[in-house]
């Protein structure tokens, strides 16, 4: 009854005062209704107050090793919105998720019109199972979900109906489904590890024929991913979850990667060799835990029709271009040291340092993350150093350190002309000493040399006393210790106007704009001829 | 024009080319790996059809590579009119290589030229790469066997067959 029923009753003059007539009037309705559902009851069916829709969605999947594509094979569609569409207004009759076998099942009041069943390539009416929720969502480039359908049918009669849907392969609609089953492995990977997700929405944005490029952005929090022929990324869970990495790097911890184009084999900025590396490694780490065969290789395929149709793949655990996968400043190098770490330690360990440790830190790299990872305790559990060493990353202290100590003037090293002394800015502040005898009127040059593991080397040259500073290596303002605009080494030309012993300081930059604090090079004076 | 007035536009041209630009300064994108060599396949010359395409083929190693196996991939009706189908040689690093092609294209339907290369690096592994080039791309016809795309408050579905 409805608000102006109820006026209506308030203003009759025949407003029924006697209570004892009401309750009998109420119980003779009910005794009505009461019987008449009994008698509809006996029959089968006819008649019933409820239709019941099941059945279990699935998508056929790739799989996929070194070679490229190995085969196909179905998999449940797991906790995607289904809903029940109205055919004639395209109205939703009811919504429901599908479990963790690809099943659902929902019961609707008989309709004399048509509906049909659709799941979607979403979690987005939240599907929750104990502490976990999900919130993703695979969409096109106008933000389209995409979706399966059955076909329409009569919500009259029988009175339950089974309907099996299957996203497949040559439809088109098996990609976002597979986008979609990847992001939930992702998902349930964190939040098994984090006790929990976020109520951020994941969305990946794909469409055939997507040229854009596969990456995630920080500004939209979003992951974009190829549709191109010749490189199509549905199917390719390695690469989506590469960009899942990303995003979890955003959402639950921190990144500061500069961004932009980077090969496996390349040198670039440590905060950008510790983002790519954090978030193969991730993804790693994501299908040991869901169980896949070979957790350990990155494969990116073309896309192409059929099995092979391999673009390229490379191994984290005993990483692929061994003799160039080295040093904090390249990104296979890092995704090798994380998973190194995993295998022995798990990931609990690596969990509490990215998301506890790293936000609370400036400039992300591998060398903050060896930071908490001693911070957080737990050298106790695994000293990650020998680790480390195999991948040529040098967070030690070098060895003129190590035997008296080259931190001051007094301490200093005396080098000969043209001898490469390899030093490494550790512990955190460290100081490196030389010293050397220069005669009135030579040219000396002082430099530093053959710069990994992020160095950005200063130098500065002191006069006989130990303490007077005579200069530092000014070369391209405003990049003042800098050699030039993309060298991070550095060099001072000077001439000696009189003879006599002097002395070099090198030390990590550590001025505005400074991104790393350790970092190995070589260092070397040499003692120009006279022309 | 004084220099105090010079100033004071330099200020305000700064703060105006700083806003126009932040978005694209602070939206940082972080992008999948590549392979250690970039390949570009590009119309060198756009073709009056029907007429013959001029295309590069452009192969830029990061590394090192000690054999390299290029093969080019026709559609039918494409006719190769000069350049090499298929090429095996050494790249070094940080060193283009550009293949040039002419291809007949005989009339305005949607057409794919296939390069496939394949890659040996000095430290061993191998790298396949596709790239593909469309030739009349807004003809090509849709490959996703989608029904439709429904609109329902605001919200749009691309629904295919799931039975």
């Amino acid at each position: 009854m409805n608000l102006k029923g109820n006026e209506k009753i308030q203003n009759t003059k025949y407003r029924i005062q006697n209570t004892d007539f009401l309750f009998s009037v109420l119980c003779l309705l009910s005794s009505v209704f009461f019987f008449a559902s009994c008698g509809s009851g006996g029959g089968s069916g006819g008649g019933s107050s409820y239709v019941t829709i099941s059945g279990v969605v699935q998508f056929e999947d790739r799989t996929f090793d070194s070679t490229g594509f190995t085969g196909t094979q179905n998999k449940a569609v797991r906790f995607a919105d289904i809903e029940i569409v109205n055919s004639s207004d395209s109205s939703i009759v009811t919504s429901t998720s599908t479990d963790q076998n690809g099943n659902y099942s929902v019961t609707i009041s008989p309709s004399s019109s048509s509906v049909y069943v659709r799941c979607l390539t979403s979690t987005s009416t939240v599907f929750s199972k104990g502490t976990k929720v999900y919130n993703i969502e695979v969409v096109d480039n106008y933000s389209n979900v995409y979706s399966i359908v059955s076909g329409s049918f009569s919500a009259t009669s029988p009175i339950s109906h089974s309907k099996n849907l299957t996203a497949s392969l040559d439809s088109g609609a098996g990609g976002p489904f597979n986008i979609l089953d990847t992001l939930i492995d992702g998902t349930e990977f964190v939040a098994s590890k984090n006790g929990g997700f976020t109520s951020n929405k994941v969305k990946a944005i794909w469409y055939d024929g997507n040229k854009d490029g596969t990456y995630y952005s920080t500004a939209t929090n979003n992951l974009y991913l190829l549709g191109k022929s010749g490189d199509s990324d549905s199917y390719d869970d390695m690469v989506i979850l590469h960009e899942f990495g990303h995003w979890v790097a955003g959402n639950f911890s921190k990144d500061d990667s500069p961004g932009g184009t980077h090969t496996i084999t390349g040198y670039y900025d440590i905060r950008l060799a510790w983002s790519e590396g954090w978030a193969s490694f991730f993804g790693s780490s994501v299908r040991s835990y869901a169980g896949y065969s070979n957790p350990e290789y990155y494969v990116d395929t073309t896309g192409g029709s059929g099995n092979g149709n391999l673009l390229f793949y490379y191994e984290i655990k005993t990483p692929s271009y061994s003799s160039l996968a080295t040093g904090s400043d390249n990104e296979l190098s890092v995704s090798s040291v994380l998973w190194n770490i995993f295998s022995s330690a798990g990931f609990n360990g690596i969990w509490d340092v990215v998301k506890n440790y790293l936000p609370s830190t400036a400039e992300i790299s591998l060398e903050d993350f060896w930071d908490g990872w001693f911070s957080k305790g737990y050298d106790s559990t695994l000293n990650p150093s020998s680790i480390f060493s195999n991948r040529s990353i040098e967070y030690s202290s070098d060895s003129y350190e190590s035997e008296s100590g080259d931190n001051n003037s007094s301490q200093a090293e005396a080098v000969n002309f043209g001898e490469s002394l390899h030093h490494t800015y550790y512990p955190l502040g460290d100081e490196d000493w030389i010293s050397f005898s220069a005669t009135n009127g030579t040219t000396y040059t002082i430099e530093t040399l053959s710069l990994t593991n992020g160095a950005d080397t200063h130098l500065f040259l002191y006069n006989t006393d130990g303490t007077t500073l005579i200069t530092f290596n000014v070369n391209d303002y405003p990049y003042t210790d800098d050699r030039s605009l993309t060298d991070k080494s550095s060099l001072i030309t000077w001439t000696a106007t009189a003879t006599g012993t002097y002395y070099v300081r090198s030390k990590a930059y550590s001025d505005s704009g400074a991104i790393s604090t350790y970092g190995s090079y070589d260092l070397k004076v040499q003692q120009q001829k006279p022309d | 024009m004084t220099i105090e007035k010079f100033k004071q536009y330099s200020i305000v041209l700064f703060v105006f080319m700083f806003l126009f630009f932040s978005p694209f300064i602070i939206s940082l994108a972080v992008s999948k790996p590549i392979p250690p060599i970039d390949v570009v396949i590009e119309f060198a010359k756009q073709p009056a059809i029907p007429g013959i395409a001029v295309v590069n083929l452009k192969l830029i190693p990061l590394i090192e590579h000690s054999n390299i196996d290029i093969q080019i991939e026709l559609s039918e009706k494409l006719i190769l009119s000069s350049g090499t189908k298929k090429w095996n040689g050494i790249l070094e690093a940080d060193k283009t290589e550009t293949f040039q092609y002419q291809i007949y294209i005989p009339d305005n339907k949607a057409y794919e030229l296939k390069a496939v290369i394949i890659l040996k690096m000095i430290t061993g592994e191998t790298v396949r790469r596709e790239e593909v080039l469309e030739i009349n791309p807004a003809v090509k016809k849709k490959k996703l066997k989608k029904n439709h795309t429904k609109e329902e408050k605001g919200r749009g579905v691309i629904e295919f067959k799931g039975e």
